[in-house]
């Protein structure tokens, strides 16, 4: 009798303990539930391309900070291109980095999307390209970037100094009767080109530089003779102008920092297309080639002349790293 | 007699005296919990096969609403399709007379309550959901086919399907683990991939004329978020209804920095841990053979051993 009496009284308790339970939400509610709106779709055309695009956009916020040992893209053999080369090709790959303060400083990536172009053939829908897209994009961007296909366009600004610097004494007569002075502030936009012809080459590129027939410009402290900047005599021609280099390896460039002036900057992006495709951001259209392409932006990395002749460091990517002596 | 009515009379006692204490049952610690070491549950689907979408015998409609464009048209995702088959699949053609076994009885999926201090997790248990292990490179599940139709609507106009399939899909080595740390849920993944082939195609608006595949040919993705209680993984709504994903940062890991930012060797530093993460930590490794896109080759791919120091992903209205 004690025994099921004892019972009784367990029950008891155990109905005191259990005074709340979760209620499920009936489907008439769930069905008024809804999700933040993060994602959105949009379908453009485009006539003169007979594409079509599909772009699917997420709205986040990526802060982060990683390594890799290898980031190739695209390899395979082509004619003219050297055997074992990749479309994109960065070893010791890196983004964000860690100040000297052991403080690490994220690389910041807004808005990412995926967009798909559909080529209309024959009534049929040939998927022609996709592209990994960033809205906005800072921070550092490190790598041996031993092949690359796409755009690297570099802004170069500095003092004249950096150039006299690597100037021989012919070379300082020429630049001094141009108007060039130490302290003139020079600029000059930098592309993917072929070292041995001068010409632009967005394609398996291993040098940025400036193209044939581009100059110098003066824009600050200029003597009175810097129009000579703009003659042909002053321009470059196969990757030098008055037998200074003008181009330069893009192993050189280990650390770059992307973004405007501290801000995150539009249209870097990562693609694939069987075919050459123009790529559409609002009222820019960046032209990209069959393969993989990256397309980091104008305005996206300035460089001065030092950095241009020797290079930019890295900047320390680990806290154990081997291009800091291991540590 | 004596005996039984003395259990009784303890038992009683005890019942009544912890009502009147107000005691209730407490949770194990963890450090208790952490000596637990179950057997688990093994998880295996004999003959499974899964086939849905208003394109099957005239099924349901699964829809994804509630999108819009940028210019605020209403989106409608269709899905008119998602199957889960044997090999052989055929793009979801032969599903219902083609099933599979998702997982093996001698290599299941598995349920399984862990020894934390087993896995990087002091002290703690660990709820884990395991795939079947990988072991020397063999794939120890049976290999699913799997395939899902996606069809586009804007502003009432359906535009085209985007079909994707998935052969021979096998996730052994995959994993994820739970735990409960600094007032939250934390984890770590691993996700592996393997599959000799994953198409990409576009049909018109009703489900045809498919244009060009674009395969993936033997892709290997071997994914691993997290390190143990070193590095966990969180995943978190905040007030405003938006999700942060976070793969905790590595900084503060080095209590000795020297003058270039990075971390002084020697005992008690935080260099040893840091080391053994950069040599043998959390990575992700991926290998794409070839990607063929109308019978031309566009080469391989290869990321290898991308590791992460630090991920934070928030959400915000578009």
């Amino acid at each position: 009798m004690l025994n099921t009496f004892s019972r009784t009284i367990l029950l008891f308790c155990l109905s005191s303990l259990s005074q709340a339970q979760l209620v499920p939400i009936d489907e008439r509610e769930l069905s008024n539930t809804t999700g933040q709106a993060f994602i959105n779709i949009d379908r453009s055309s485009s006539a003169s391309q007979n594409l079509d695009f599909t772009k699917l956009t997420f709205g986040l916020d990526v802060k982060t900070s990683l390594n890799a040992d290898l980031l190739e893209l695209g390899k395979y053999d082509v004619a003219g291109e050297a055997a074992g080369s990749a479309d994109i090709k960065i070893s010791d790959f890196a983004l964000g980095h860690i100040d000297e303060n052991g403080t690490l400083v994220p690389f910041e990536i807004s808005d990412p999307f995926i967009e798909l172009a559909f080529e209309d053939v024959g009534g049929k829908q040939n998927l022609a390209g996709v592209r990994l897209g960033f809205g906005g994009a800072l921070g550092k961007l490190s790598g041996n970037i031993e092949y690359l296909t796409g755009n690297i366009d570099v802004g170069i600004r500095g003092v004249g100094r950096s150039i006299y610097d690597k100037a021989g004494f012919f070379q300082d007569i020429l630049l001094a009767a141009a108007g060039v002075r130490n302290n003139s502030i020079l600029s000059a936009g930098a592309e993917l080109v072929d070292k041995d012809t001068g010409l632009s080459d967005r394609f398996r590129a291993q040098y940025v530089g400036m193209t044939n027939g581009q100059n110098l410009s003066c824009d600050q402290n200029c003597g009175a003779l810097s129009f000579l900047l703009d003659l042909d005599f002053t321009s470059s021609q196969g990757c030098g102008v008055l037998g200074i280099d003008t181009c330069f390896p893009l192993t050189n460039f280990k650390s770059l920092d992307i973004g405007d002036n501290g801000n995150k900057s539009e249209g870097l992006f990562l693609s694939f297309q069987t075919k050459n495709i123009a790529w559409v951001d609002g009222n820019t259209s960046t032209p990209t080639s069959r393969g993989a392409f990256m397309n980091i932006p104008n305005g996206g990395i300035t460089v001065n002349f030092d950095q241009a002749f020797n290079g930019t460091p890295r900047a320390r990517t680990k806290y154990v790293d081997p291009y800091f002596g291991g540590n | 007699m004596m005996i039984n009515y003395f259990k009784d009379a303890t038992a009683l006692l005890l019942i009544l005296s912890s009502q009147l204490s107000y005691s209730d049952l407490e949770p194990l610690n963890d450090s208790n919990l952490s000596d637990v070491d179950g057997a688990g549950i093994g998880l295996v689907l004999e003959d499974f096969v899964f086939n849905a979408g208003e394109s099957v015998n005239d099924g349901g409609t699964f829809e994804i609403s509630g999108l819009q464009t940028s210019a605020d048209e209403d989106v409608v995702i269709g899905i008119s399709q998602f199957y889960i088959a044997g090999s052989g699949s055929n793009r979801g053609t032969n599903v219902i007379s083609n099933p599979v076994n998702i997982g093996r009885l001698t290599n299941p999926f598995n349920l399984e309550l862990r020894d934390g201090n087993d896995v990087g997790v002091v002290n703690k248990a660990v709820f884990e959901f395991a795939a079947p292990k990988k072991i020397n490179g063999s794939r120890m599940s049976e290999r699913p086919d799997l395939g899902i139709r996606f069809d586009l609507e804007i502003d009432g106009t359906r535009y085209q399907s985007l079909e994707n399939h998935i052969e021979s899909l096998s996730i052994d080595g995959s994993y994820i683990r739970l735990w409960g740390g600094n007032n939250r849920m934390e984890g770590e993944l691993a996700l592996n991939i393997y599959t000799p082939n994953i198409e990409f195609f576009a049909c018109d608006n009703t489900g045809s004329n498919c244009g060009n595949t674009v395969s993936f040919k033997d892709v290997s993705i071997e994914l691993e978020l997290g390190k143990g209680d070193y590095q966990p993984v969180t995943f978190e709504v905040d007030s405003g209804g938006n999700f942060i994903f976070n793969v905790a940062t590595l900084q503060g890991k080095c209590t000795s920095i020297n003058g270039s930012g990075g971390c002084n060797s020697g005992t008690g530093t935080g260099y040893a841990e840091l080391s053994e993460f950069y040599t043998s930590g959390p990575s992700t490794n991926v290998y794409i053979n070839d990607v063929v896109v109308g019978g031309q080759s566009f080469g391989s791919t290869t990321i290898d051993n991308l590791q992460i120091q630090y991920l934070e992903v928030t959400s915000h209205d578009l």
